[in-house]
């Protein structure tokens, strides 16, 4: 009960699907922070190597796609 | 190499000025300043990591890393457990207060609760830490400028700041944003090739962890040998005070949706690993170096080092593209904090004038954003110790801010006294007590008796917000419940 009144707290209505998403989320996260502040050198810097470029090129592609809408917006109301 | 890096950035810089007259036809403050609170997602993500880099955190933590090892990547790692807990607890909640009360703001959150009173000495403090980032990016890029090209460091200053205002100015916010993403397109792919060319010369990925372990003493692999006094510091500077960042409320007004401020903020704080990068580097130069595969000045500084791999060790194609993406890396850093500083000055302070209301505030905007460049400029060329100044006024604003802006959020019981004089004592004793550390250890930042002036501040400025408050009546549910947390509705 407790927890289902912290989860409403924090992101509203209760469904199960966003609880179960939150709950991987939480977990990914957790797992991540043993990643980064144990002492694994080693597996940080596989971190960096295999997740930043992608960050990199998935940035890329979606910020490409919302300067265009920004742009087109703006000219439309430029005139 | 100089002219091809010259050419290069007089690309750049007409690339980003470009784009700054492309958008200059915005017509109001909140367009100008806010993007209109438009930023989707990508964008917002893209720019606010390349703000969030700056020079300090490039070649700085290649310093921390190469002195002081794995440890040093607390610097960011508590901002990586605050960041989420941001956007958790406030992201969604302060796009929802910002498009409510108009807010444009930290200050106006806290005026709008407790005031106008507490609405200066607020601004003037949130103030305080663009300018001083400011100035220490155009210090950067005067050293560059200088390293790279001979020029002189004052005309570097002075010459960067204009180039940043000049496509800050046309298109505020807009263009400030879209520089950033761009920016920070050229960082990632600079931190990533920096990442790759410390493996390479170590001898590859394995022969890395080899040299790591060889070379380099077993505290420095330790993520925990750190004090605690001073553990305790980064996270009350580098994470607590991001509860209160004026620069992330200013963020979290601008996401065009509440979601898409609570979205980007997790995705911000999920790749703080970009920030890890300079440290591995250090780390990993450091190896190369004792296993004598690079070699380095005996008597380099450790902020020194990231520039000199990339000039002096580094293929010389690949120290150009090095050199232009920490020039990026700076430039996006310089421009998001000059734009912060020029929301608290115009709203904050220009816009309260009388005179301005005689003019387009479009108009007057500009006027904040040159008069923040100004600022700028002055506090990188005549105003010395600038970083232990960048920490004092870090340290300051978390000190003043932190328990008004958590009472306004939390507790009903707050008066508007309580919060004045809790800000007024939390500054004025966190300040006294950072002299007095500068005097007699030297530094603002040391700890004396395992205190560290930030932890002085808080305790007095709490002790004042509860001890005003229970002396004053209650305030009205009314003006309460306009910044009660669990009043303001999600979306």
């Amino acid at each position: 009960m407790g927890l289902k009144k912290v989860f409403k707290l924090l992101f509203g209505e209760l469904n199960l699907k966003k609880m179960i998403g939150w709950i991987i989320v939480f977990i990914l996260f957790f797992l991540y922070y043993i990643y980064f502040l144990g002492n694994m050198v080693e597996e940080m810097i596989y971190l960096l190597i295999y997740s930043l470029p992608l960050i990199w090129l998935a940035t890329i592609i979606g910020g490409t796609i919302e300067i265009i809408k920004i742009m087109k917006e703006i000219n439309k109301k430029g005139g | 190499m100089n002219v091809v890096s010259i050419t290069a950035l007089i690309f750049m810089f007409f690339l980003f000025l470009f784009i700054g007259i492309k958008f200059s036809k915005i017509s109001k403050p909140k367009e100008f300043l806010l993007m209109g609170r438009n930023i989707g997602f990508w964008l917002f993500f893209g720019a606010y990591t390349g703000a969030a880099i700056g020079g300090a955190s490039t070649a700085g933590f290649v310093g921390y890393g190469f002195n002081d090892g794995y440890s040093a990547m607390w610097l960011i790692a508590v901002s990586g457990i605050t960041l989420p807990l941001f956007a958790f607890v406030f992201a969604k909640k302060l796009n929802v207060f910002g498009r409510l009360n108009e807010a444009y703001t930290l200050p106006d959150f806290l005026a709008i609760r407790f005031g106008e009173r507490i609405r200066p000495l607020s601004s003037f403090i949130s103030y305080l830490r663009p300018v001083f980032i400011s100035g220490l990016q155009f210090v950067a890029l005067g050293i560059v400028f200088n390293v790279a090209f001979g020029l002189n460091m004052k005309a570097g200053i002075i010459i960067s700041a204009i180039l940043i205002l000049l496509y800050t100015v046309t298109g505020g916010q807009y263009s400030a944003i879209t520089a950033q993403w761009i920016q920070s397109i050229l960082q990632g792919a600079g931190l990533l090739i920096f990442l790759g060319a410390t493996l390479y010369y170590n001898g590859g990925i394995k022969a890395s962890f080899n040299n790591l372990h060889k070379f380099l003493s077993p505290e420095k692999l330790n993520a925990y040998n750190t004090d605690f006094s001073v553990f305790t510091v980064w996270i009350i500077t580098m994470g607590l005070f991001y509860l209160v960042d004026p620069w992330l409320y200013q963020w979290a007004y601008m996401a065009k949706s509440a979601q898409t401020s609570f979205d980007a903020m997790v995705a911000v704080s999920l790749s703080s690993p970009w920030g890890a990068i300079s440290f591995m580097g250090g780390m990993l130069i450091e190896a190369a170096s004792k296993a004598k595969l690079i070699s380095l000045p005996a008597s380099i500084q450790g902020d020194q080092i990231y520039l000199y791999f990339i000039t002096k060790i580094i293929h010389p194609a690949i120290g150009l593209f090095l050199l232009v993406s920490f020039l990026m890396t700076v430039l996006s850093c310089a421009s998001s904090f000059l734009l912060n500083g020029a929301t608290l000055m115009y709203n904050d302070f220009l816009k309260k004038t009388k005179i301005s209301k005689k003019y387009d505030q479009i108009k007057i905007s500009r006027v904040a954003v040159l008069l923040t460049t100004l600022f700028g400029i002055a506090t990188a060329l005549w105003v010395p110790f600038l970083i232990p100044l960048w920490i004092i006024g870090q340290g300051l604003a978390v000190s003043g801010l932190l328990i008004p802006v958590f009472a306004a959020w939390f507790w009903k019981r707050g008066t508007s006294k309580g919060a004045y004089y809790s800000l007024i004592s939390g500054l004025v004793s966190s300040f006294i007590f950072s002299i007095y550390a500068w005097i007699k250890k030297g530094s603002p930042n040391a700890i004396i008796g395992g205190f560290h002036f930030v932890h002085i501040g808080l305790i007095v400025s709490l002790l004042f917000m509860i001890i005003v408050s229970y002396m004053e009546e209650r305030e009205s549910d009314e003006i309460v419940n306009k910044t009660l947390w669990n009043k303001i509705p999600w979306d």
